[in-house]
């Protein structure tokens, strides 16, 4: 999907539109996915699970939902801009008006590189937790393993451009990038030196999650030293684009994730199934696939070495390549067979339930094995230590006769105990909702708004568009809902408050996340900006002057104020009072604001001669801008559904989680209008 | 002894202090001695009972969602190892024409993207939806509806970039051929 090949002019008609469309709009999802976990792992774990107590699988999830979060808007943003070419020709990516296509490799690799990891590292996760179950022992080096996770993390972000050395980058980037993508195998060799370890303290038990576990160690190994052999840049070069790269892809998904995911179904089975999988069966399925995937993947290390291309759909004969080829069919077939015989004893024995499960088959330790109904535990336990089920034999029992916290319903209500990040120490009651319609309506509008866009249905788009909107706020309409009761004895006489606002609860922590997502994706529009000036500054412009920057600046900074203005008066009202009109105006205020300051920023621009199909100049900026625009049109709709709340009655003193919200986002969407109209107004000026 | 902020994390995280002020002697209370009131698990199965038939669409509970989400994610994975079979087949030998040059081409684009996109990065997302609650011995994750959205969202929108495949409107491999006119 490279410019200028997936541009107008080399991929015409819709097929290149529909490719970004869906993969922008399914990362939307993602995103939202990883919120959703960033909050679960730090702020509803049972009391006394500190961080140093939590299963590593959650640890893991955490630091996949963070790269989630900081990688995926490059990725959103690099579908936008392209997008944005082809459908209003702003030259991102067209080096004659002064884009670059590299800047699409950038963009696509600082996202693409941590996928990777992101893929690798929840299945590590669950590799952890199922390595110390079949050896029946605790996982050796938790701390480490717990470093390692966090370091890949970190590093994996710092090695994008390795997908790039063959594009002529200087020399001291390619040798920093091939030094970096060494350095990422490090933190990858601890944690399989930790399942190693573990697997040689304990005394496995041969079941067939133990045979997955086992053999996707060394497919994983094998696929690592692959890989760094290709980080070294001549072996790179020599093997660029041939099946020596098909092959190490492979061993690296299917051993660091294909492999481990069929562990977990396996091991997992016994939580959402009446049966158990067939052991005898299990194990005919893990063989044919290991096999099948060394006779399809090893073959192709040789194949790539005599210089086979990839992506080619044909090959001459003699040229020693016939057998091998045949070789690696044989063995996809092989593997689909294992596959097949899976889906086999899945029809024969899974049945889905939530209360009647099969149970803890291969006797893990952790909370997950408790007993369980739909309502998850009777009791939420306090946790003591890593594997509470192996150090407490009565846990079992307890939790089911309500021992512990929460033992009962305290409002009638769905809800559940929220607690601090670090230390999990029990802070208040949350409410959760219920099954609502809203939300797969929502989904649904939102795909057909992204399908009618690249069909170029404009209307239709805009239609579905108002539509998901109008699903999303009736959904967040009832989880607001003002509450009589203000605390919860949620057991032992421990009195926490319900449903609280501010820096501690949930909502705030979720509002956040989605502030680094947004900020993201204008840091990364911000890098496009200053990296095409320093590819072709000559076709630059001068900005408009200083006296409207300044402007623009202030009417933000008043923006920022009203919206702090309108939590500070309704703070100010008693307990339950009606504040009347004043916070919510206050609110709309600022948004008007925001709309004005947008409105001077694109017209400056517009009136200092700025054309977005122009030059590359042209085209980031009132890229910032349009999705400013955005920015600030949610930042009204926002604002108009809370003057709506408040004419229903519904905003009341003297706090108010969506008055919390809109008024969090209103100051948001200001910082966020200064950044970008500061930096490419100031940077690189007249 | 210095108290900066790191260091008071670490205290925390080792639970020599508290961090938010809860006592952590309470925690000796449990668990609890006195027997507990008839009806409490009925009133809890009553709460989180969840709808049945169509309702199904309407549940935002994680063991449903979770479940619906891994299964999604798998039914991709075997509709995208469907596609390399048929690359497979047609670099069992040389000079094959089991798929035109531009059907290959899509066959791998569309295999790439449908692995990466709709089944690895939706799959552990989706394991992670269903066993992660249980693990905290939480009732459900914080955004119920949130994840429900993710869900449908996820599987409308893969559901439609799959099929495109037979439509005609196939992602093509960048530049590969050029056969419609634009607009």
């Amino acid at each position: 999907m490279y410019p200028p090949l997936t541009s107008l002019t080399y991929s015409p008609g819709i097929n290149t539109d529909f490719w970004l469309l869906g993969i922008g709009f399914i990362e939307i999802s993602a995103i939202a996915g990883a919120i959703e976990i960033i909050v679960g792992v730090l702020r509803t774990r049972a009391p006394g699970m500190t961080l140093d107590r939590m299963p590593m699988f959650a640890w893991a999830m955490l630091v996949f939902a963070v790269m989630i979060v900081i990688a995926f808007p490059s990725v959103i943003l690099g579908t936008l801009l392209l997008e944005l070419e082809r459908a209003f020709n702003w030259p991102f990516f067209d080096p004659a008006r002064g884009g670059d296509p590299l800047l699409w490799q950038h963009l696509f690799w600082f996202f693409g590189h941590p996928e990777v990891y992101i893929i690798f590292l929840p299945a590590a996760g669950l590799m952890s937790m199922m390595v110390a179950t079949v050896a029946r022992t605790e996982l050796v080096g938790y701390r480490l393993n717990v470093l390692a996770l966090v370091a890949t993390g970190f590093i994996s972000f710092g090695v994008w451009a390795h997908h790039m050395f063959a594009t002529g980058m200087p020399r001291v980037s390619t040798g920093y990038f091939s030094a970096a993508s060494m350095a990422v195998s490090l933190p990858a060799g601890i944690q399989v030196f930790c399942w190693i370890a573990t697997l040689a303290a304990g005394k496995i038990r041969w079941s067939t999650p133990a045979l997955f576990v086992v053999g996707s160690i060394g497919i994983f190994v094998m696929g690592g030293l692959t890989g760094v052999m290709v980080g070294m840049v001549p072996f790179d070069w020599q093997v660029h684009d041939t099946y020596f790269i098909v092959a190490h892809l492979h061993y690296v998904l299917l051993g660091g994730m294909v492999f481990p995911m069929f562990a977990a179904f396996y091991y997992w089975n016994g939580m959402t199934s009446k049966n158990a999988l067939s052991e005898r069966m299990g194990k005919w399925v893990f063989w044919l696939m290991f096999t099948g995937l060394h006779v399809t993947f090893l073959p192709m290390h040789l194949t790539g070495f005599m210089g086979m291309p990839r992506r080619v759909y044909t090959y001459l004969p003699d040229r020693g390549l016939d057998l091998l080829n045949l070789v690696s069919t044989i063995g996809a077939f092989v593997i689909a067979a294992g596959v097949l015989l899976f889906l086999f004893d899945l029809a024969r024995r899974f049945r889905f339930t939530t209360s009647e499960d099969a149970g803890n088959v291969y006797g893990g330790g952790t909370l997950e094995w408790l007993p369980t109904g739909m309502y998850s535990t009777r009791s939420i336990p306090l946790v003591r230590s890593r594997e509470p089920l192996w150090d407490d034999p009565d846990i079992c029992d307890d939790v089911a006769e309500g021992r512990y916290f929460l033992p009962n319903t305290v409002t009638g209500l769905r809800e559940t105990i929220i607690t601090s990040p670090i230390n999990a120490e029990p802070q208040y009651l949350q409410l959760m909702p219920g099954p609502s319609p809203w939300p797969i309506g929502a989904a649904v509008f939102t795909a057909a708004f992204f399908l009618a866009l690249t069909v170029q249905a404009y209307a239709f788009s805009a239609f579905a568009g108002v539509v998901a909107l109008v699903c999303v706020l009736r959904w967040l309409w009832e989880t607001d809902r003002p509450i009589q009761q203000e605390t919860a004895d949620i057991g032992a006489g421990i009195v926490v408050p319900i449903a609280i606002t501010g820096p501690s609860s949930h909502g705030w922590w979720a509002l956040n996340t989605l502030m680094v997502v947004m900020g993201m994706i204008v840091f990364m529009a911000i890098f496009s900006y200053l990296y095409l000036y320093g590819i072709n500054p000559e076709v630059w412009i001068a900005p408009p002057s200083l006296p409207q920057t300044a402007g623009i600046a202030a009417l933000l900074v008043l923006a920022l104020g009203s919206a702090r203005l309108s939590r500070r008066i309704l703070a100010s009202k008693p307990k339950g009072a009606f504040p009347g009109q004043a916070p919510w105006l206050m609110a709309a205020i600022g948004a008007a604001l925001l709309g004005a300051a947008i409105w001077w920023d694109w017209t400056g621009w517009s009136g200092a001669g700025l054309d977005p199909t122009a030059s590359g100049q042209g085209a980031t900026v009132f890229a910032l801008l349009a999705f400013q625009a955005c920015t600030v049109a949610i930042a009204g709709i926002m604002a108009l559904y809370l003057g709506y709340r408040s004419g229903r009655g519904l905003l009341v003193g003297p706090s108010n989680v969506t008055l919390d919200v809109v008024v969090r986002f209103i100051g948001y969407a200001a910082l966020q209008g200064l950044a970008c109209a500061l930096v490419v107004r100031l940077f690189p000026g007249g | 002894m210095s108290t900066g902020p790191l260091d008071r994390a670490r205290n925390a995280m080792e639970g020599r202090t508290s961090e938010t002020g809860f006592d952590h002697e309470l925690y000796r209370l449990f668990p609890t001695h006195r027997p507990r009131p008839e009806g409490e698990v009925e009133e809890l199965e009553k709460i989180w009972d969840n709808p049945t038939g169509w309702g199904l669409l309407t549940v935002v509970n994680n063991n449903y969602i979770g479940f619906f989400y891994v299964a999604a994610a798998f039914l991709f994975f075997l509709l995208a190892g469907i596609l390399a079979l048929g690359m497979r087949v047609q670099l069992a030998a040389p000079l094959q024409d089991f798929l035109p040059p531009d059907t290959y081409n899509r066959f791998f684009t569309m295999h790439g993207t449908v692995m990466m996109f709709l089944f690895a990065v939706p799959m552990v997302e989706a394991i992670g939806i269903m066993l992660l609650p249980q693990m905290l011995a939480a009732r459900d994750l914080p955004f119920p509806r949130l994840s429900a959205y993710a869900f449908w969202a996820y599987f409308v929108g893969g559901l439609c970039f799959f099929a495109s495949i037979f439509v005609g409107w196939r992602p093509m491999a960048a530049g590969s051929c050029i056969r419609h006119s634009h607009r």
